[in-house]
């Protein structure tokens, strides 16, 4: 999880919008190569309780991790 | 610059699958700016592979290295030992330094990891735009500073064809005609005259149809 | 002899009358029979009839082949020839193929991109402009020379045509546009088809004001309608078409046969109007995939017989 600064209060003017917009481009990547891109979340400051609620909520869904599993497999 | 597109991730696995061991190589010019291929890129890169390879139960090994420019060779001399170390090469630079990098190291396998697209520029951030297409007998004083070679999608010397329409190109709407624009800055130029006149067929002997060109400068050469 | 062959089309405009085209389009395939059949639908009821070349950028029979095809008919073909697949090297090669087999109409198009067609992982040449196929044409004519300057051992003596899209963008730039391929060697123009007459009116005025109908035979696209989804199609899917509202609701009322009747109306009110504009020397009819359609409309415009000289 990923928390930014709240909406307007950022010290360098747009650093957490550019921080959200990069997380959306990593979710991008991981769903690419099929590791699923909800396992990583954009938060802003002041909305950390509902965020870290969803993010657990689709953590659930997704089970272990497929690199783990991957990696056990090959042994 | 050179704009160019990071390949897709399925694409480049495919490519890397006979090698365990790779040095993924950043060029730090062109390819930085567009995002595709500059020291970030290449160190995400690195890690999204072995997290793609991970899941199917592989390890890839990946050495990240960025030199300044691949298309010349005082800077890709810099990457000989990680090149020597490493079983292939994914290059992010251009086509042409992918290939400058071929020419230099003849035993290794160098493969590309983005495609290469245009000469263009940063129209606005996160936007690049095609402006340049090499003809190499430039005409941009005759159309105003936009070029018709490139950026109409119909090559017109006298356009535009009967598909503009809200200036827009008739292959998508967003394309802009370039026609439109011609007319619309060379009439705010008061030149609009000068477009009346009979632009006659293009010498392509200049251009890539004329064949691979080069360029010597006697006053470089030692 | 071939060579004796004249363009009627030709006669019929410089004789001052007012000409009628109409349009053929190939088929996909190589059923020269195609052809025939649309052939013999418009024979006499036209004085030339077009040969799209590869139109809406989809693979075609050729038009120089069609095109011999309606000679043999006795059906005097345009042939019209886009720049989007063949450098000028082909084109001015087709040319003269095509003068030596009889054909003595050429119509000089850009063409439609190939994005658009059927092939779209094709490459495009677009090695000249239609302007440019103009004066190449136009030199091979008058001074027996093609682009190299070569004097060629007898000159296709073409009756060169252009088309002209008085809807699309921008229009003040349309009547310059107009001019260039005037003085780049366009004898005919045909134009896209009208449905908004007061658009047109303008750009003949903007034409005439110009001196340009003096200088070129213009000729005003007719295409009647079938059905309201017809109307829509071409109001949103067809490059540099000027639908108007009033026309889609006018075809909105009716259905069935009762369509056909009313885009037949239109097409005859659209002529109607046509005629009496200044400048305005012909029509074209294009019936896409319905030539079936052409003679009753000629023959209901009043435009029948056509001269068989």
């Amino acid at each position: 999880m990923v928390i930014g600064c709240p909406s307007g209060k950022c010290k360098r003017i747009d650093g957490n919008v550019r921080a959200a917009k990069r997380v959306a481009w990593v979710q991008k990547l991981l769903d690419e190569i099929g590791l699923g891109g909800k396992r990583l979340i954009y938060a802003s400051g002041d909305e950390t309780d509902a965020v870290i609620t969803l993010l657990l909520k689709d953590l659930a869904g997704l089970g272990p991790n497929p690199v783990d599993k991957g990696a056990a497999k090959a042994k | 610059m050179i704009v160019a597109k990071q390949k897709p991730i399925a694409e480049i696995k495919e490519m890397l699958r006979p090698y365990p061991k790779v040095l993924i190589l950043g060029c730090g010019t062109c390819v930085k700016t567009c995002f595709a291929g500059g020291e970030d890129e290449a160190a995400t890169l690195g890690a999204v592979l072995r997290l793609a390879f991970g899941q199917e139960g592989k390890s890839i090994k990946t050495e990240e290295l960025t030199v300044e420019r691949q298309c010349e060779d005082a800077f890709i001399q810099e990457a000989a030992q990680a090149v020597g170390r490493n079983q292939a090469v994914l290059s992010l630079a251009c086509g042409a330094g992918v290939q400058a990098m071929a020419r230099r190291f003849g035993k290794a396998v160098i493969l590309p990891g983005v495609n290469t697209t245009f000469m263009g520029v940063l129209e606005k951030p996160g936007l690049f735009t095609e402006e340049c297409s090499g003809c190499g007998d430039c005409e941009l004083d005759t159309f105003g500073g936009i070029c018709p070679v490139t950026r109409c999608s119909k090559r017109l010397m006298n356009g535009p064809c009967g598909g503009s329409k809200n200036g827009k190109c008739e292959i998508s709407p967003d394309t802009d005609c370039a026609w439109q624009l011609i007319i619309d800055h060379m009439t705010a130029l008061g030149q609009l005259e000068d477009l009346k006149r009979y632009i006659p067929a293009k010498d392509w002997r200049p251009s890539l149809s004329g064949g691979p060109r080069h360029l010597i400068r006697e006053d470089h050469v030692i | 002899m071939k060579s004796d062959v004249q363009s009627r089309l030709k006669s019929v405009l410089t004789g001052g009358g007012f000409a009628v085209t109409a349009e053929c389009g190939p088929p996909r395939g190589a059923n020269a029979n195609v052809i025939y059949k649309k052939g013999e639908l418009l024979k006499g009821c036209v004085d030339a009839v077009n040969v799209t070349d590869n139109q809406t950028a989809v693979v075609r029979m050729s038009s120089l082949a069609a095109c011999l095809h309606l000679l043999e008919l006795g059906v005097e073909p345009v042939m019209q020839m886009v720049t989007r697949d063949r450098n000028r090297i082909a084109l001015q090669s087709d040319i003269m193929g095509a003068y030596s087999l009889g054909i003595r109409n050429l119509l000089c198009l850009s063409g439609d991109h190939q994005s658009l067609g059927s092939q779209p992982e094709a490459m495009n040449v677009f090695d000249i402009d239609s302007v440019n196929l103009l004066h190449a044409v136009r030199t091979m004519r008058d001074e027996g020379e093609d682009m190299s300057g070569f004097t060629l051992n007898d000159a296709p003596k073409m009756f060169i045509g252009a088309a002209e899209n008085p809807f699309a963008d921008p229009l003040a730039y349309r009547v310059v546009r107009l001019a260039k391929k005037i003085a780049a060697g366009a004898d005919f123009i045909q134009t896209q088809c009208v449905f908004n007459l007061p658009r047109f009116k303008e750009w003949m005025r903007m034409a005439c004001e110009e001196g340009l109908t003096e200088k070129v035979y213009i000729m005003a696209g007719i295409t009647p309608l079938k059905s309201a989804k017809m109307a829509q199609f071409m109001a949103t899917k067809v490059a540099g078409m000027d639908m108007p509202e009033s026309v889609i609701k006018r075809m909105s009322g009716v259905t069935g046969s009762a369509a056909v009747e009313e885009g037949q109306k239109i097409a005859l009110e659209t002529i109607a109007e046509l005629r009496i504009i200044p400048g305005v020397r012909g029509i074209h009819i294009m019936a896409i995939e319905a030539e079936e359609r052409v003679p009753e409309l000629v023959r209901a415009a009043g435009l029948l017989p056509r001269s068989q000289k």
